[in-house]
């Protein structure tokens, strides 16, 4: 069963690593960095800061790009397109086929979050040669902490996209839906506690509404956790108890998600 | 072969009549947005949400925006309108909202607002929210010390985030030193001078620091004149009735410029002070 | 032997929510014997997609009962020893032929020394041995095709299920197919073809079923079809003479 799985998830890693799209996002990553070269002298002190940002940010676009664009295409255009007949026709479960497929899409993601941290180490290195005295509080670890916080959150993403691939009936609508949860689960933390200070009074919601927010952040996946951008561009350490919460956090949503995914794929039709 | 002859020069006329109107535009574009009130800053309350994951980042924008807005006015000797003020201050804290660590902003903020505008408590204000969050970085305090003793005349406030900041990793050895000494000099350059010195060494953008430059440069001119007019009043035993006697009697050659084209003007307290205020005219 | 058993198979779909049902299958049982060819046609519609979709599990039916080799299509070793060669083969445009096949045969479980020997011999016969490298987005309909026929048959599969495997093939690819089926036969494998180009289905098939709107009209040996009368049998069926 593990080896059924390893060679779909060999066959998706291979489909998905040469879309030309990814050519495509790896060039803009890259741009970004570049540019962080130019941004970083129109700031008067923090530069580590602003080449932390600006690195940081362009792995985490890059990964939201392969995520809406890429993975997408792997498994809800696979089924529109029907080249999932070409998998199933041989001896694989449903289960097997959404598992192979969350794992070579997460063999992507990683793949191309270690090429985008390995160049944006390169662009933090020359930049801080050149700017040395700027650079006073900069921390390797807590950046590359804060690469595999945004990792672990893509591992999550993609599970909610592979979730989502198997209920709605079109990739259109998938990529809807997870854009949707994407942007709930990055704002949901921070509506929430809102809430709990003065906006529910200053925004005069109704009990209702606020209940609604209540479940809604049991149920939506909280994406802020992950976020240790800003911690980062400051070297402001986080906790390896912390980094342990989140690794569990994900790995226990995505496993639900996939489990999910399963069971419902498991009773869909492929007309 | 003749019609792709014909196509390609339609495309380099249309392309040069681009550039034409573009450049036209541009002259448009640029009077539209001076005509334009201050920019605006959305608050936090949307800007954090929506920056979703990208707070830092968004930040960094924020900043840069404010900043170019501010260099823009310093270029063009443009005065700052007093409300102008309100706008600094929500906009510092917007940024900082979306990234609390970020020192720049607190720093142009506290500038801008101390220097121009003279809105201490605004300053101070970021300065406080600033401490909250870079809990190992002496220069908050630092320059909160420095606003209460120089712009507030409050000296027990000065001295004790002084203090605070001495404690501080990093920060300069003379700091506790000042800290006591503020509570012995009433009205001084001395610390101010020294504080600006400390400054420039740390600040890298060209256009931070010319300013700096030349306000120190004032500033030593300033304690200069206030160290003669004490010789003076020790050997004369009396007060001189303005600058001019200070140069009669041969303590200064002359009267030096005011580097923001002010005058220098004696006070009945000892205290030399500038006609400009150190503003930008 | 019965290698593949169809019982009281139905099926039926909306489209949207506003039609009424669409049956797409209605009440079909036939049996498919060991080392036969057995034959499907019918009109567009007629139901042959769905039916041999419900043989690979794709989709279930609302009633009835399939056992592929005495497993239930739900079971994912049914498909162990089958081959399948569906009507518009859709490949994954950036493999290679070969890796697509070096993927089938792994899934198969097939070992790869195997494995490569047998992938080699298939391409050969499709003629797409040069272009084993190149990427399934640059073949033609017609390639596509032919890589399709190898996809199902790399693992030495006992049952092929071939949907019209003659589309998109010029002559000398049709009688390298028929060729194919006909070798396919001599090695006992258990053949289901669907085919609108019924000449081909008289000559090669040992029994030949009939599918209208669904229905299952009539099965055929090939001792009863006179030669050269397939269409007219076909089309009195059809028009209910």
């Amino acid at each position: 069963m593990i080896l059924k799985m390893l060679s779909l998830m060999k066959l998706t890693f291979k489909e998905g690593a040469r879309e030309r799209a990814i050519l495509g996002i790896g060039l803009f990553a890259l741009l970004m960095m570049c540019a962080s070269f130019i941004v970083v002298n129109f700031f008067m002190r923090d530069l580590h800061k602003v080449a932390v940002d600006i690195n940081l940010s362009a792995i985490g676009l890059a990964g939201l790009l392969l995520t809406f664009f890429v993975s997408i295409n792997l498994l809800s255009m696979d089924i529109d397109k029907h080249t999932i007949y070409c998998v199933l026709s041989k001896p694989f479960s449903r289960s097997q086929y959404i598992w192979g497929k969350y794992l070579g899409i997460m063999l992507i993601i990683t793949a191309a979050f270690f090429i985008l941290t390995v160049c944006s180490s390169i662009n933090i290195l020359l930049i801080k040669s050149q700017y040395a005295v700027w650079f006073q509080r900069f921390s390797w670890m807590e950046f590359y902490k804060a690469v595999y916080a945004s990792l672990l959150m893509f591992f999550l993403l993609n599970a909610i996209v592979i979730f989502f691939s198997t209920i709605t009936t079109s990739s259109f609508l998938t990529l809807l839906f997870s854009i949707s949860t994407y942007i709930a689960g990055q704002t949901i933390e921070e509506v929430v506690m809102f809430l709990k200070t003065s906006g529910a009074e200053e925004m005069a919601l109704s009990g209702g509404v606020e209940k609604l927010i209540g479940i809604a952040q049991y149920i939506l996946p909280n994406l802020s956790a992950f976020d240790l951008k800003v911690q980062a561009s400051h070297a402001i350490i986080v906790s390896n108890s912390y980094m342990m919460g989140i690794t569990f956090y994900s790995a226990f949503y995505s496993t639900i998600l996939i489990f999910a995914a399963t069971l419902i794929f498991n009773k869909r039709e492929l007309m | 072969m003749k019609k792709t002859g014909q196509k390609i020069c339609l495309i380099i006329l249309l392309i040069g009549g681009l550039i034409v109107f573009q450049q036209n535009f541009i002259e448009h574009r640029k009077r539209l947005l001076n005509t334009n009130p201050i920019n605006y800053f959305v608050p936090s309350k949307v800007t954090g949400l929506v920056s979703l994951e990208f707070k830092g980042i968004v930040s960094d924008f924020l900043f840069l925006k404010l900043s170019t807005l501010l260099g823009d006015k310093i270029i063009k000797k443009e005065k700052f309108k007093q409300n102008q003020a309100d706008f600094i201050y929500q906009a510092a804290d917007i940024i900082t909202d979306l990234d609390p660590w970020f020192w720049d902003a607190y720093l142009m903020a506290d500038m801008v607002l101390a220097w121009d505008f003279k809105e201490i408590d605004l300053a101070n204000k970021l300065l406080l929210k600033a401490k909250k969050y870079r809990t190992w970085d002496f220069k908050v305090p630092y320059y909160l010390g420095f606003n209460y003793f120089y712009f507030l005349q409050d000296n027990e406030n000065g001295s004790k985030y002084l203090m605070e900041a001495s404690k501080l990793p990093g920060s300069p050895e003379y700091l506790p030193a000042l800290a006591t000494r503020l509570s012995v000099y009433q009205n001084n350059y001395g610390p101010a001078i020294v504080f600006l010195m400390d400054l420039l060494k740390s600040t890298h953008a060209s256009s931070s620091v010319i300013p700096l430059q030349k306000r120190l440069e004032t500033l030593i001119i300033l304690e200069n004149l206030e160290k003669q007019v004490d010789k003076y009043e020790k050997l004369n035993k009396s007060l001189p009735t303005d600058l001019f006697d200070l140069v009669k009697k041969g303590f200064i050659d002359r009267i030096p410029d005011d580097p923001y084209g002010g005058k220098f003007i004696l006070l009945p307290n000892k205290r030399v002070f500038t006609t400009s205020k150190m503003i930008d005219k | 032997m019965a290698k593949i058993i169809l019982k009281n198979i139905s099926k039926s779909y909306r489209s949207d929510f506003k039609r009424k049902k669409i049956i797409a299958v209605n009440d079909v049982s036939l049996n498919i014997n060991q080392g036969e060819i057995f034959g499907v046609i019918g009109v567009n519609g007629a139901g042959k997609s769905t039916i041999i979709k419900m043989i690979q599990g794709f989709i279930r039916p609302d009633h009835g009962e399939i056992l592929v080799c005495d497993k239930k299509p739900s079971d994912p070793n049914s498909r162990l020893k089958m081959g399948y060669l569906p009507e518009n083969p859709y490949f994954y445009d950036n493999l290679s032929v070969l890796e697509l096949l070096q993927f089938s045969a792994a899934a198969s479980g097939i070992q790869k020394h195997i494995a490569e020997k047998q992938i080699d011999h298939l391409l050969n016969i499709v003629d797409l041995h040069d272009v084993r490298k190149h990427k399934l987005r640059t073949f033609s309909k017609g390639m596509t095709q032919r890589a399709g026929i190898c996809f199902a048959l790399v693992h030495h599969p006992e049952i092929v299920i071939l949907d019209e495997p003659m589309s998109g093939l010029d002559p000398p690819g049709r009688k390298m197919v028929i060729d194919l089926i006909k070798s396919l036969k001599e090695q006992g494998k258990t053949i289901l073809f669907c085919s609108h180009i019924l000449n081909d289905v008289e000559r090669i098939c040992d029994r030949v079923a009939v599918m209208d709107k669904g229905r299952l009209k009539k099965i055929f040996r090939s001792d009863e079809i006179v030669a050269n009368s397939m269409e007219e049998i076909f089309l009195n069926i059809i028009q209910g003479k």
